[in-house]
């Protein structure tokens, strides 16, 4: 029950904060895999572009990124994280600034780019940042998940 | 701030609260057989206390303490009536010597019993249902009892036959002076068995068309060897925004087919006391597809956690939408209720530990924000109204965000996950509510990655149904 408790209380926390502190990501690479934050930011891609409504003709001929199901999958390939990371703090103005981040979440979408999430992005409420990416890493989209 | 509601939107589970109620007074039924008049404490006739106490203080053979009057209970009512207190000591107070002032017995609260008398004792009634205590050798003399009565409590220290002594060799009786004094005290109290109106509809969801069947009872229903007394006064059917109409007489269990949806209620006497329930019933044009949905009052939960923190489709609550977590829980019985929790804030906020909600079925929270949706015209995501839909600037992490995607966010499935999975996990499937869907996130103990694959979308609207 005390475990139990004391994990509610955690994921409030989570809830009530929307990041993991950085101790709890226990790795050093520029990629983060840990979970469960691992599984759910590539669980919540892929059913963003599972959505029905999507042109997916469209989208690739305008150059954003798309792909379904399992051609997304968690990047663990330091170099590739190591760009996502500056393109991350670029897009995010942190670039040069104390909240500059280290570490990302990175899913690679199909071979048309990439989506990035970093948990120490900080700020209130339950909201991510996710920035979409093509392969050069210019930034095609911004929003929050 | 917190608002509970149970049984639906307008029974808050203190309505059923036994409060004295003024109606009480119009159907009061007074015992006719006291030949006595009133003495002693005088309660108002329609005042019904679970709780009632007097002491009783004998002092003489020739005076009478009480006879107290308690509670008028108007309605059959199981009670426990207890005698505590004493020994009472009996003394000689005759003036013929060698006796004066000598012990003759030492008394419990049942008094004695001799020649055909009870003498000294302690008596309890109840309207015409005597509760003892000296009842002679026909029944057993009880301090401890159990009963069904209505009609007036009385309470009595009763000496009858007043200064039966009254011989030759015992100077004392009727304008002489008491044969006998007394010391020492009784406590009696009478309790009402402490019951509430429980109303159990199967189902809280009807898919038109659809019937539903909600059971009024007492709870408990038995208690002490005793069936709870129980009776259906009326129901009403009042359907939402109209005018309500009497149904299903008084029977204990009221079959609806409703066309649209309302609130059912009941009155009934609960142990004496005129109790209300009422539940809210959905009737939804087409089902969810989601079975707990399409039967519990999860779809009101959502609504009322929205209305709380501002739907932003309903012009001027643009700037106070707010998250709010509502929990549905359902007693032993079978009725359910929700409770909404105003989480403070329009990006998240701590929700309520539900390992601490008895009877707790789900939980879920609002997005109060339009998710951004797939460009229509072109790649990504956009929002349909950026004047509105826009997350405030206090929830953004980073600059230049928008809106947030029509999905759960990672904090809600890493939320889910700790409550459902490890070796103290509970079952308890998540439901999100944003303005477009509802989202349901699967309970049990399962992989992140099979959690969001059996992520359930449903549109709040399909086609010409409004579903919420």
């Amino acid at each position: 029950m005390r475990k139990l408790r004391a994990s509610m209380t955690i994921s409030a926390l989570l809830l009530a904060s929307g990041c993991v502190p950085p101790a709890v990501l226990g790795q050093s690479s520029a990629c983060l895999t840990a979970d469960p934050l691992g599984s759910s930011f590539i669980g919540n891609v892929r059913n963003l572009y599972a959505d029905p409504r999507i042109d997916s003709v469209k989208w690739k001929a305008q150059g954003f990124p798309f792909a379904t199901g399992t051609a997304i999958s968690l990047v663990t390939d330091s170099r590739i994280c190591a760009s996502a990371v500056k393109a991350f703090n670029q897009a995010s103005q942190r670039a040069n600034t104390p909240g500059a981040v280290t570490q990302v979440y990175v899913a690679k979408i199909g071979s048309g780019g990439y989506v990035v999430m970093s948990p120490q992005e900080t700020g209130p409420g339950e909201w991510h940042t996710y920035y979409w990416f093509n392969t050069k890493w210019a930034l095609k989209q911004q929003m929050a998940s | 701030m917190t608002v509970r509601r149970r049984g639906g939107l307008f029974s808050a589970r203190s309505w059923v609260s036994l409060q004295p109620l003024l109606v009480l007074a119009l159907t009061f039924c007074s015992d006719h057989n006291d030949p006595t008049a009133p003495t002693g404490t005088v309660r108002p006739m329609f005042m019904i206390s679970d709780h009632q106490a007097v002491t009783l203080t004998p002092s003489s053979s020739s005076v009478t303490d009480g006879p107290h009057l308690l509670d008028s209970l108007p309605y059959l009512t199981l009670v426990h009536v207890v005698t505590t207190g004493g020994p009472q000591h009996e003394y000689f107070a005759d003036l013929s010597p060698p006796h004066f002032g000598e012990l003759n017995q030492t008394l419990d609260a049942k008094g004695f019993y001799t020649n055909g008398n009870c003498r000294a004792g302690v008596y309890v009634s109840i309207g015409l249902t005597s509760i003892g205590y000296c009842t002679g050798a026909v029944n057993p003399p009880e301090t401890d009892k159990w009963t069904i009565a209505e009609g007036q409590e009385r309470v009595t220290w009763n000496p009858i036959p007043t200064d039966i002594w009254n011989f030759n060799t015992h100077v004392c009786g009727p304008g002489v002076g008491p044969c006998f004094t007394y010391d020492g005290s009784f406590t009696v109290t009478i309790d009402r068995l402490p019951a509430t109106l429980s109303m159990v509809p199967n189902r809280y969801v009807v898919v038109a068309p659809g019937a539903v069947s909600i059971t009024a009872k007492a709870t408990p229903s038995f208690a002490q060897g005793f069936t709870v007394p129980f009776t259906v006064q009326s129901w009403t059917w009042t359907p939402d925004g109209g005018t309500a109409g009497s149904v299903c007489g008084t029977s204990a269990v009221c079959n609806l087919s409703p066309s649209s949806s309302g609130t059912i209620k009941v009155n009934a006497i609960v142990n004496g006391v005129p109790q209300t329930k009422s539940a809210h019933i959905r009737v939804l044009c087409k089902s969810t597809g989601d079975s707990l949905l399409d039967s519990l009052p999860i779809l009101d939960a959502m609504k009322a956690a929205e209305a709380a923190s501002g739907d932003p489709n309903v012009p001027g609550n643009q700037l106070s939408r707010r998250e709010n977590s509502f929990t549905v829980q359902c007693d032993a019985s079978g009725e359910c209720g929700y409770t909404v929790t105003d989480l403070g804030t329009p990006c998240g906020g701590t929700p309520p530990p539900v390992g601490n909600i008895p009877g707790i079925i789900t939980e879920g929270h609002t997005h109060p924000f339009n998710p951004a949706v797939p460009n229509p015209n072109g790649p990504g995501w956009v929002l349909r109204n950026p004047a509105t839909d826009s997350l405030p600037e206090v929830c953004k992490h980073s600059k230049g965000t928008k809106g947030s995607g029509p999905e759960p966010s990672d904090s809600d499935y890493v939320h889910v996950e700790s409550i459902n999975n490890g070796p103290n996990g509970i079952f308890l499937p998540h439901y999100v509510l944003d303005p477009d869907n509802i989202l349901v996130i699967p309970g049990g103990n399962m992989p992140m990655a099979a959690r969001q694959a059996g992520l359930k979308k449903i549109p709040r609207k399909q086609g010409n149904c409004q579903i919420i």
